[in-house]
């Protein structure tokens, strides 16, 4: 990799409308993911919208020209070719000055929180993973797809999906950013997935927006409100931090050592607050931390060694790197979305590390992300 | 000795154990709270046998300093701090901590809205205010009493916010979580105006969510669950930003709000993602303010954060806004900083210029609450 080049730790292909019709096959090919036009274009599963937002997903640069025609209805002409040819997404990415992409979904983050039966949801998941493989086989080491899984009520199945998807070259793999209704990731149903992922050496990505239907409470309830509103927006990050506390009060990183997780699209500046939290409570509230860990290890010893953390601009959080873990942190453009810093990446990073040294603004946009990834 | 006043932003009272049975009115008496004292803890009840209030953590204050592994939920009322229910020596000893002014929290009543019944709750928190009055009216210059607001039925909430501005009190709490619906409704509207016409600061306490129907065990989780404890914040946060984004701080620039024993370094975080969905997300997720402020900007001119040892907000200090930092003991729950505030203020606050430890440490709190 050239020295001037970055890597991209959270970016996205936008799914072609025939990517579920056309792969989809057996008992579950007449519920493939359908693209239905309209007035605002939207992929359907079971004759239900899934709520795509087309437009946001496809308004990569709008918000340096005109942030009040953001909208996020869209349609799917307005898709640019890089988001789902490999040929033109290598040339943006010459443009943008990045040598790799973590490869993200876009119709397919919400199937997460859109479809509810899970055989349906992991066969939809398999089609895409093997398109996925088929788009990054164009250049493996630029192109680096991160497969989507469900873990639900069928975990072996979900890791069978994990070895497969190692085995098709992709470099990573993401589960639900909390799990199916009632349960944590701390329950020891779950323990043979971290045992196969730590094994399989792929770092499970927990991304914002991913939850499973059901595991959002409806408004009024219990004060944790998950509606699509500006408010849910501004504290978004309660679902990641929960399973993190479940991840690390449980002990996981310490029973895997090598097993890595990637939070993503959540920012970062919660993070020296959040950690200083799980640091007291594990330390003044005993009683309620029945794992202790072995040699006085704390948990922010386990958020440094097992947890990284992709974000866009947060200016804040990189002005607290040294409490974050400047080893922990990887920079990620988001394209081609709306919020994405595509095509003024370089220009925007110049901003947001104006005082970071030479060798930490290597670290945070590259070799964080080549470490964990293992990209040359 | 250090130039500048502490004024605490979060110290507790505790409620002597016969304050309903002699206090509450006569059509609410067969309901009145009222204490067992069982093996291993004295325990409260309420309308005949919903258990509310924490015992031990409430009353442990300088425990956490000496034999942190004693520190429980679980008390006697022989053991509770004479100061908690007698004024003249809580003043003794906010001398001899260094502080000069308390503003007073419940301990007991700190769950008070767990329990179902509204008409009782607001009965209870009555009796309570009334009781607080008294406490505070021998030391005006050093004491500055919250009343506990039920706010179910918003008039009436009014009418005993009216009611404790006459009888002294300061300001008000009102739950972190509200039965239904959230702070963003408009029925609220009322509450706010009359909290911004009698300069009655309201706040949330951590731990104050109401009861409701369809769990009633979550309104507790916040304290026993480490997952909830670990990222309470967000309670904080959600009541905020429903008002924030509702524009009641836009509508009510005189309304101060606090939210307090939550620490304070989120608030940072907070700040720039409330800015960023307000000025870079579809406008439809939030409807414009009347003017061109921020949230920003408006979170520093309504909102206050009462804090006890939080060094990493003391570091972002210029972010969260200099003068929304409150430092508060929380003297005499276990987590108090007493008998060690001094100490402990000058060590969080080290390097830091000495106008903004004066705020940090006391101005701020003497300025929203009036002791001066």
């Amino acid at each position: 990799m050239d020295e001037h080049k970055i890597i991209s730790s959270d970016s996205h292909i936008v799914e072609p409308p025939g990517l579920w019709t056309e792969r989809m096959t057996g008992k579950y090919k007449d519920r493939a993911p359908v693209l239905i036009k309209g007035e605002n274009d939207d992929f359907y599963v079971d004759e239900k919208p899934i709520g795509a937002t087309l437009g946001g997903l496809t308004a990569a640069g709008l918000r340096f020209e005109k942030p009040e025609d953001i909208k996020l209805e869209g349609k799917i002409t307005g898709i640019i070719p890089g988001a789902y040819e490999p040929a033109p997404r290598l040339v943006d990415m010459d443009q943008d000055g990045i040598h790799s992409d973590l490869i993200y979904p876009s119709v397919g983050l919400h199937m997460y929180s859109a479809v509810e039966d899970p055989a349906l949801t992991r066969e939809i998941f398999a089609a895409y993973n093997d398109w996925l493989a088929d788009f990054c086989s164009a250049d493996t080491d630029r192109l680096k797809g991160v497969a989507m899984l469900v873990l639900d009520d069928d975990i072996e199945a979900g890791i069978a999906e994990l070895y497969r998807v190692a085995k098709n070259g992709l470099g990573g793999a993401m589960i639900s950013v909390f799990p199916r209704p009632g349960e944590s990731y701390d329950q020891p149903r779950y323990e043979p997935f971290w045992a196969a992922a730590e094994e399989a050496g792929l770092p499970i990505s927990l991304h914002v927006g991913t939850n499973r239907p059901g595991s959002l409470p409806t408004p009024g309830k219990n004060q944790t409100n998950v509606t699509p509103s500006g408010a849910t927006r501004a504290n978004n990050e309660y679902w990641v931090r929960m399973t993190l506390c479940h991840i690390i009060f449980s002990g996981i990183c310490e029973r895997y050592p090598t097993l890595k997780f990637i939070q993503l699209e959540h920012e970062l500046a919660w993070l020296p607050f959040f950690m200083g939290r799980l640091d007291y409570v594990y330390r003044e509230r005993k009683q309620l931390t029945p794992y202790r860990f072995k040699d006085g290890a704390v948990p922010t010893d386990f958020m440094r060694r097992n947890v990284y953390h992709s974000f866009q601009e947060d200016g804040l959080g990189v002005r607290d790197r040294d409490i974050i873990g400047v080893d922990n942190l990887c920079w990620g453009s988001d394209y081609p979305h709306a919020e994405s810093t595509f095509p003024r990446s370089r220009e925007i990073l110049e901003d947001i590390l104006g005082d970071v040294t030479e060798e930490e603004r290597r670290k945070i946009t590259a070799l964080n992300a080549a470490r964990l990834y293992n990209i040359n | 000795m250090a130039s500048y006043r502490l004024f605490s932003s979060d110290s507790h009272v505790f409620e002597p154990p016969d304050l309903w049975q002699t206090r509450i009115e006569a059509a609410f008496k067969d309901r009145a709270p009222y204490v067992v004292h069982e093996d291993n803890t004295d325990q409260w009840y309420a309308d005949g046998n919903v258990r509310f209030g924490l015992m031990g953590s409430n009353i442990q204050a300088g425990l956490r300093f000496e034999e942190r592994e004693k520190l429980s939920m679980v008390g006697r009322y022989g053991e509770v701090p004479v100061a908690g229910y007698d004024p003249h020596v809580r003043v003794k000893n906010m001398d001899l901590d260094g502080v000069t002014g308390d503003v007073l929290y419940p301990s007991i009543s700190l769950s008070g809205w767990m329990i179902p019944a509204g008409d009782l709750v607001s009965a209870m928190f009555r009796a309570y205010n009334d009781w607080l009055a008294e406490y505070c009216k021998p030391y005006p210059d050093r004491l500055r009493g919250l009343a506990m607001l039920n706010v179910d039925d918003v008039a009436e909430a009014v009418a005993e916010l009216e009611r404790t501005a006459k009888m002294g009190l300061g300001g008000a709490m009102i739950p972190v979580g509200p039965l239904e619906p959230p702070y963003y409704d408009p029925v609220y509207e009322p509450l706010w105006a009359a909290a911004q016409d009698l300069e009655m600061p309201l706040t949330f306490h951590v731990g104050t969510a109401r009861w409701w129907p369809e769990a009633p065990e979550l309104t507790l989780k916040v304290l026993s669950d480490p997952y909830e404890l670990t990222n309470s914040d967000l309670r904080a946060r959600n009541a905020i930003v429903w008002m924030m984004f509702a524009g009641v701080f836009d509508r009510y620039p005189k309304l101060r709000v606090g939210a307090i024993e939550y620490e304070a370094a989120w608030a940072a975080y907070f700040l720039d993602k409330m800015d960023n969905v307000y000025t870079q997300r579809p406008v439809d997720f939030v409807p414009r303010f009347s003017t061109d402020a921020i949230p920003s900007d408006l979170f520093h001119n309504s909102v206050f954060i009462s804090f006890q040892e939080d060094a990493l907000a003391v570091r972002l200090r210029d972010h969260i806004g200099i003068n929304c930092l409150c430092w508060g003991s929380d003297y005499p729950h276990a987590e108090s900083t007493f008998p060690r505030s001094r100490e402990i203020v000058a060590g969080i606050l080290e390097g830091v210029p000495e106008d903004e430890k004066a705020k940090i440490a006391g101005g701020n709190t003497a300025r929203l609450f009036r002791f001066d």
